[in-house]
């Protein structure tokens, strides 16, 4: 701490001293050094993290973080301005369709880290008193590339595993795709031909050389439900498959108000499929994802699995579930541990391990892909959470670069102000 | 004389405190002719996911219902105010609950229309008018407490009215309807203590994890599929001597049942009497009346005999300080678990960091400040906690996700540690701004003092906001693969540590001096509100584990309050009576052309 009563010009810190000494020549970096900027900078991040945790009252934390932290500019709504004020009040108001522009994540982020990097190469100088605060800032510069890769790269899939069986995929659960395979499908080779998100809606017609057929689909659902067929005189798109039995019905799509964060939009289609040649109707199928086992359909004596189902990303390595335990504390159903115990194998790798546990805070990482156990699902098996993020570790040595860097800092100011009382 | 009058003074209050304390500690003796309550209290049983005994059961339903953890007993309205009344236990109440319950009717063979004891006794806290017309019950000033017998001339309007108000979106609810659903949920208390489901009575056998209720006990030795438990007769034998006032075939029952508990789970027998005592002392209770007292105290100090009693606050501070510690590492202790663990222990936790931290700050100064912000802060947030505690079991278990005692312990303790340092700051910003104003407390140099001590306050805030939140992230990183997920209560902290960064760099870069330190200060008091309480409300996110009505319009009061303040501290400098010509502040016109710089 400071023994004197007028703080003295910022010396302890890097931008521009406005009565500094050195401040005499003007570096042409000073403007955007200044650390009046950096106050102005820290006051938009927090009013901009405000926003962005109040706003989540009405946006899923994905679409937030989309919208608000990963992004130039942002648009903040009046309800959210106004601290989720009701919809009527905001009509009295007349202020129902206003939104305010507002610097987002990106662009504070990034002026921040200007004014770091620019006050730094101003004033750098070596010496006891300012080590601590270049430390610091390391670890904070650090720290915000980090978020940057996490924001650019960072992959996140889920896989399902039953009890007793092996799975060697990762399934992505906001990219729904049609399949077609060869039957029993083990591996990617296996796949035929794939018709991602971006082609599924109602009304579009998907002609590719790499299909057996040309795809019309009929409906488009991004978010359903599956019902069975009660009656009979219902007109069914569907001429063959499970559609015979059951029929889909369109669901809103799933918004973020509430604890929606597990929940997943679930699709189905109606597509009728067309022989190329020929303009010959081969039948209209109910694709769904609530339906795991695949459609059989055999065109031109090849037979193929038809499929409606998230995108899979096929690895080298499969696990396999032994069991999953799920222990709750004593007489209640509260969850106390989830726990799954798994065999690892990666042939090309020559790879296997069988006495692996996944539980809660204890995730298995392997060739930059780490496992956690993410939910219990309805069937008897597991949910892992894969993720791939190349940066994962940085934020682990900014913690500590940060943390070093402040126990220099405010521990010199510390034993400069005990020496300064023991001397008076 | 006077001399040695303000010698001695220091240390008598330090005495009296500790007799204070030690009072407190030493349970009231029962008397051996009669229903030995408190060793029936001692017993282990199964509530709310964990073995606690019945005492704590009792206590935690009891201040649910009642908002009191024990309850009074008396004949006319005219009694009371007399003050002819007689305090008895929870237990009491909890055995004239559940000594009544069907399934001990069904036991002894008796008639099952008898309505319990308890319902007689005047527990239900009611204390909205509108509540008590629609009832047709008078208004009992300073007691607000009623029994079940006399909801009963209403009880089918109340029925139909709570299925009215239950059917309104609970966000809709006026101050009347959540106060009825209030009035439900303490009903449904009462009844659940009579219906013997909670807690778990029966032990499991044969080092054995499953505890069962009395009925799911009985109903399998009934069928067969597991041999009576030696239980099931004795809990039969002590519910039934009660019910018929059988003092000693009761107490020999209960004697019988604490070494047959002994036998079958002798592990979590061991710890029941040391959480008895912990419920006993109410340590926090006796902690948050003397906190009160010495701020009272320090407050006279400005006026009169600065010295004395300056010095016999701090030493009792210290002396609360020992007593705060001593029940935060029982909780711990009775736990097995770093001291924070749910929102109720936050706020003992920042009590304790902040009494703590004050008594450093004012080890160096000795201005009798920090004492007044270390005994507000102790008081505010122990009435806090008080407040959080009639939400339930404060030794409730945790969700599965926080079940590691190592993130518990780092990550948990440094952000509310980092909370508590804020708070201190921003009430020493409040004192600063106050007390210059109003009074010449901060005249000779004293506001350079205070100065300091918010300026280390808000670099000790800082370093333990900013290795709270990281750590934070870690731990998110290691259990759903995340560092950083942009979650509501990430998001809190991440305000708590911009804040104090933003007061650090505004401070460097020459934008404000000790007076703007001091309006920003109070400000982050506004913010770890937000922080700690305010993104709980919001009910979304990962973290949300504890809401309830009445704790977010307490943090806009408060809120509102820090604004006033924040105003207050815009005055000019010359208004101020501390900074009067007398007493020349020496940047006084430089600060306040200063300060009305700042964008805030």
């Amino acid at each position: 701490m400071d023994p004197h009563p007028n703080p003295p010009p910022p010396a302890a810190s890097p931008p521009a001293a406005p009565a500094g000494s050195r401040s005499r020549g003007r570096h042409w970096l000073a403007p955007i050094a200044s650390l009046r900027l950096t106050v102005v900078l820290f006051l938009l991040a927090s009013i901009l993290v405000f926003y962005g945790t109040i706003v989540q009252v009405d946006l899923p934390n994905f679409t937030t973080v989309d919208r608000y932290f990963r992004s130039f500019i942002i648009w903040i709504p009046a309800r959210t301005l106004l601290f989720n004020l009701s919809q009527a009040n905001l009509e009295a108001l007349g202020l129902a369709n206003f939104a305010l522009p507002f610097p987002g994540g990106w662009l504070i982020g990034g002026v921040m880290m200007i004014n770091l990097l620019a006050a730094h190469a101003i004033h750098f100088k070596m010496s006891w008193r300012r080590s601590g605060i270049v430390v610091i800032h390391a670890g904070i510069v650090l720290l915000m590339i980090s978020e940057v890769i996490t924001g650019v790269y960072a992959l996140e899939g889920h896989m399902h595993i039953p009890t007793g069986t092996s799975v060697n995929y990762v399934q992505h659960n906001h990219l729904p795709e049609i399949v077609f395979t060869h039957p029993s499908e083990k591996k990617g080779k296996d796949v035929v031909a794939v018709v991602p998100k971006q082609y599924l809606h109602t009304g579009a017609v998907i002609d590719d050389p790499k299909l057996p057929c040309t795809l019309k689909i009929v409906q488009y659902m991004s978010n359903s439900n599956l019902l069975e067929i009660l009656d009979p005189a219902w007109k069914n798109p569907a001429t063959m498959g499970v559609g015979l039995d059951s029929h889909a019905i369109e669901l809103p799509e799933v918004t973020g108000a509430g604890m929606a964060e597990n929940k997943v939009d679930i699709p189905s289609a109606y597509v009728q499929l067309v022989e190329r040649s020929t303009g010959k109707d081969l039948g209209t199928l109910l694709l769904t994802i609530y339906i795991t086992r695949p459609e059989k359909i055999t065109i031109g004596g090849i037979a193929y699995d038809v499929s409606l189902r998230f995108k899979r990303s096929y690895r080298p390595y499969s696990i396999f579930l032994k069991k999953f335990v799920h222990d709750n504390y004593v007489g209640t159903s509260k969850p106390k541990d989830f726990r799954a115990f798994i065999r690892f194998t990666d042939p090309t790798h020559k790879f296997e391990r069988d006495d692996i546990e996944i539980y809660m805070n204890h995730p298995y990482r392997y060739e930059g892909e780490t496992f956690y156990q993410s939910a219990v699902p309805e069937f008897d098996g597991t949910i892992l959470q894969v993720v791939r993020n190349p940066g994962w570790t940085l934020p682990y040595i900014a913690c500590l670069v940060v943390a070093a860097g402040m126990i220099v800092h405010f521990g010199l100011m510390l034993t400069k102000f005990v020496n300064a009382r023991a001397k008076t | 004389m006077n001399m040695n009058w303000s010698k001695f003074f220091p240390g008598a209050v330090v005495f009296l405190t500790s007799l204070y304390f030690v009072r407190a500690m030493i349970p009231a003796s029962e008397a051996p002719d009669g229903f030995h309550f408190q060793r029936f209290g001692r017993l282990p049983v199964v509530a709310d996911g964990r073995v606690k005994p019945i005492d704590s059961f009792a206590r935690s339903n009891l201040l649910a219902v009642s908002a009191a953890q024990d309850y009074r007993e008396f004949g006319t309205m005219e009694d009371f105010k007399d003050g002819n009344t007689k305090t008895l236990p929870a237990v009491k109440w909890f055995l004239d609950s559940i000594s009544h319950s069907e399934i001990v009717d069904d036991l002894l063979g008796v008639d099952r229309r008898e309505r319990p004891v308890a319902w007689r006794h005047r527990v239900l806290r009611i204390e909205n008018d509108q509540v008590l017309n629609f009832l047709n019950l008078e208004l009992r000033p300073q007691f607000y407490r009623y029994s079940l017998v006399e909801l009963l001339p209403r009880w089918e309007a109340l029925v139909e009215e709570t299925q009215r108000v239950r059917d309104i979106d609970h966000t809709e609810h006026n101050l009347y309807e959540a106060k009825i659903m209030q009035l439900e949920k303490r009903i449904g208390v009462c009844l659940g203590m009579a219906g013997g489901n909670v807690p778990l009575l029966i032990p499991p056998r044969n080092g054995g994890k499953d505890w069962q209720s009395l009925p799911q006990s009985v109903q399998s030795a009934i069928q067969g599929r597991a041999p009576a438990s030696p239980a099931i007769k004795l809990w039969v034998t002590m519910l039934g001597s009660y019910r018929n006032g059988k003092v000693e075939a009761f107490n020999h029952a209960v004697d019988e049942y604490s070494k047959l508990v002994a036998d079958l789970v002798p592990v979590e027998n061991s710890r029941m009497g040391l959480e008895v005592f912990y419920n006993h002392f109410s340590a926090f209770k006796h902690c948050a009346a003397i906190y009160g007292f010495m701020f009272a105290l320090i407050c006279l100090s400005w006026a009169v005999w600065t010295k004395p009693l300056n010095r016999a606050v701090f030493w009792t501070l210290v002396l609360v300080a020992v007593v705060h510690t001593t029940a935060l590492i029982l909780r711990m202790v009775i736990q097995s678990r770093p001291p924070i663990t749910n929102l109720y222990s936050t706020a003992i936790f920042v009590g304790w960091a902040s009494i703590i931290t004050c008594l450093f700050i004012e080890y160096y100064f000795r201005n009798g400040l920090a004492l007044a912000v270390g005994s507000l802060v102790g008081l505010c947030t122990l009435i806090i906690a008080h407040y959080w505690s009639l939400d339930g079991d404060t030794f409730e278990m945790m969700q599965a996700v926080l079940d590691t005692n190592f993130w518990l312990a780092t990550h948990v303790t440094s952000m509310n540690f980092g909370y508590s340092a804020t708070i201190v700051a921003g009430f020493m910003g409040m004192a600063y701004i106050v007390l210059g104003l109003f009074t010449k407390r901060l005249a000779n140099g004293a506001w350079v003092e205070l100065g300091k001590a918010t300026y280390g306050c808000i670099c000790l805030a800082m370093f333990l906001s900013f290795i709270g939140t990281v750590l934070g992230g870690i731990w998110a990183d290691q259990s759903w693969g995340r560092f950083w997920g942009w979650d509501t209560k990430e998001n809190g902290a991440l305000q708590v540590v911009l804040w104090n960064a933003l007061i650090l760099h505004a401070r460097w870069a020459g934008l404000v001096k000790q007076r703007g330190v001091a309006v920003l200060a109070v400000f982050g008091n506004i913010i770890t509100a937000w922080s700690w309480v305010g993104t709980n409300q919001l009910g979304v996110g990962f973290h949300a584990y504890g809401s309830t009505i009445g704790t977010l319009m307490i943090m806009l009061a408060f809120d509102a309050l820090m604004f006033v303040i924040m105003l207050l501290g815009l005055i000019p400098l010359r208004f101020w009576i501390s900074f009067q010509p007398q007493a020349p502040h020496p940047q006084a016109p430089l600060a306040a052309s200063r300060s009305q710089a700042i964008p805030v």
